[in-house]
């Protein structure tokens, strides 16, 4: 059970934060990071579109061989993303503190501009302690 | 748990044959020239007047009442479903966006299995040839892969590739048959997790 | 039901063309993930008789302070729009803290008075303190708790000058949010709090300069110091009473 990663990417499809927590995958740039947070944010669009019975929510969970990205839509548009190995149970519960940390740390933060990176040592702290600052 | 629908692509990024079950909201039909013949009747271009001889000729395989799905959906037109042409190429386009994404991010040769939204969940299964087979289940299912698998070797081997009357790689037709599709039927009809 | 004749009395902001946003609010996100307190959720505000049951904030009672809280998050957005407001109007960190204090001022001068009226308005003899060690126990004691509903965590006198006293709090409530960035690393966004403290000693005949600095430790992060430079007036009149 690994957690690898953490994105939130922003209603506009922009990357505003990403940390990686354990080896396991690919070291990529930041600009190859955001490339695919733009790509996700796109596919999860298109999911929620291609549901054959009524309407859908966007992609939840998207599992590979080796690891799955668990999604968390807020309801403002803002979206909480964990790469974890394919048996982390606790994902879901993780995703919900990190945005339990974000509302509190990050959007009550008057030096935080809305829809842009998150710097804040308030949210590393808290992330900290919820994921673990290395392996997990 | 139920399965809704299944697609194939050939390593042309074409849509070769369609079938589903259960579906709510079916696609509309494709527009003219919009995907290859021989796909899925249920969902071919269909002109007005001509579609009521189509089923009336329409053979005596599973996708009988689909058609008839089909013809009330255009009595009633909807504007919010896609077309079937519109369907296959998003579906496509996902399945590629994802298996590059899951590449990317592992740093191997990774393939992408499966995601899952609040309706639906989408398996997806590559051949080593580029073939992609497809299903879209209800959300709970766990991995269908293996059905995909067993798509793959058993009636998609016998009654399209060892069926000479099927031009695969063609780029014109797809790989619609009588036998391919009561066979896909009768598996996925016995899968524990159909209805 | 009187309340709907005039249905700008409390929710104007929400009334009207924010149905929708109103209702994107409120069922989903769920109270538990913001720990919102058990008032009305905005949508019951619009739609439900609930409000004719909950008196305005104008006809409570002043003295029952227990269920007159407010929600820290609230709070929080509140106090984080005020720094904002206020950093886009000034130059340097200095008037940044300058133009906190003075808000924190217009806070502590009604507190001070609320504060009064509740602890001397009901007692026989009503007493006011005149020494300042008293008084900045008050402080230290009453007017953290009215204000941040806990005392501070100590009071100390400077070493060096004779008229400064510091009031320490390791854990601000109005900073738990806030991350300065490190281009204002010096700035302590408890200058309000500092502008709160200056107002009371004021009201109390204490005239002194209060400023705010943040001393972090390893174990509080976030430990704030409110320095007391008190005017020569004050510590020649404490000379004479002594």
């Amino acid at each position: 059970m690994a957690i690898f990663s953490l994105w939130v990417i922003n209603k506009a499809g922009g990357l505003v934060y990403q940390r990686n927590f354990a080896d396991g995958l690919a070291q990529l740039t930041s600009n190859e990071y955001l490339v695919l947070a733009g790509t996700l944010h796109g596919i999860h669009a298109i999911t929620s579109r291609l549901s054959p019975i009524g309407s859908s929510s966007g992609a939840q969970v998207i599992e590979g061989d080796s690891f799955k990205m668990t999604i968390l839509l807020t309801a403002t548009g803002t979206k909480f993303v964990l790469l974890t190995s394919p048996g982390e149970t606790t994902a879901e519960l993780v995703l919900q503190k990190a945005f339990e940390a974000y509302a509190d740390a990050v959007m009550k933060n008057p030096f935080h501009t809305p829809e842009m990176p998150i710097r804040s040592d308030g949210f590393e702290s808290r992330i900290n302690t919820l994921i673990g600052s290395g392996q997990p | 748990m139920t399965i809704y629908s299944f697609y194939i692509y050939d390593r042309h990024c074409a849509c070769v044959y369609y079938q589903d079950w259960h579906r709510t909201k079916r696609p509309r039909p494709a527009v003219e020239g919009g995907i290859l013949n021989a796909v899925s009747r249920a969902v071919a271009p269909q002109a007005a007047d001509t579609s009521a001889a189509n089923l009336s000729t329409s053979s005596t395989t599973a996708e009988d009442s689909s058609s008839i799905f089909t013809q009330a959906a255009l009595d009633t037109p909807r504007s919010n479903a896609l077309t079937f042409d519109e369907e296959a190429k998003l579906v496509y386009g996902v399945i590629l966006s994802l298996r590059n994404m899951i590449k990317k991010l592992s740093g191997r040769d990774e393939q992408f299995t499966s995601y899952r939204t609040s309706a639906y969940k989408l398996h997806f299964y590559g051949t080593i040839s580029g073939y992609k087979f497809v299903m879209l289940s209800d959300p709970s299912t766990d991995g269908l892969r293996f059905v995909l698998r067993q798509i793959y070797n058993g009636p998609f081997v016998d009654y399209v590739v060892r069926n000479p009357l099927v031009p695969m790689d063609s780029r014109e037709q797809g790989v619609d048959n009588d036998y391919f599709r009561a066979s896909v039927d009768r598996l996925v009809r016995g899968l524990v997790v159909f209805d | 039901m009187q309340q709907y004749a005039q249905p700008h009395s409390r929710s104007s902001v929400l009334s009207g063309s924010s149905l929708s946003s109103a209702e994107h609010l409120s069922p989903t996100s769920g109270s538990a993930r913001f720990s919102l307190p058990s008032a009305p959720s905005i949508s019951t505000t619009l739609g439900t008789p609930k409000l004719a049951l909950r008196p305005n904030i104008y006809d409570r009672n002043l003295n029952k302070t227990r269920t007159a809280e407010v929600s820290a998050s609230a709070f929080a957005f509140l106090f984080s729009e005020v720094v904002q407001y206020t950093q886009k109007r000034v130059s340097g960190i200095n008037d940044l803290e300058r133009r906190l204090n003075t808000l924190g001022y217009r806070v502590g001068i009604r507190v001070l008075e609320l504060m009064v009226w509740r602890a001397e308005s009901s007692s026989k003899a009503p007493k006011r303190e005149v020494r300042f060690l008293p008084a900045l126990m008050s402080i230290h004691t009453q007017v953290w708790r009215a204000v941040f509903g806990r005392p501070a965590d100590a009071i100390e006198k400077s070493v060096e000058n004779e008229d400064e006293y510091m009031i320490i709090d390791n854990d601000p409530p109005i900073e738990r949010h806030i991350s300065v960035p490190r281009d204002l690393n010096t700035l302590s966004c408890s200058s309000y709090t500092a502008g709160v403290v200056e107002a009371v000693l004021d009201g109390l005949g204490f005239p002194a300069r209060v400023t705010a600095h943040s001393t972090p430790t390893q174990q509080h992060p976030s430990r704030t110091t409110i320095l007391i430079k008190l005017e020569k007036s004050v510590l020649e009149r404490e000379e004479v009473l002594k």
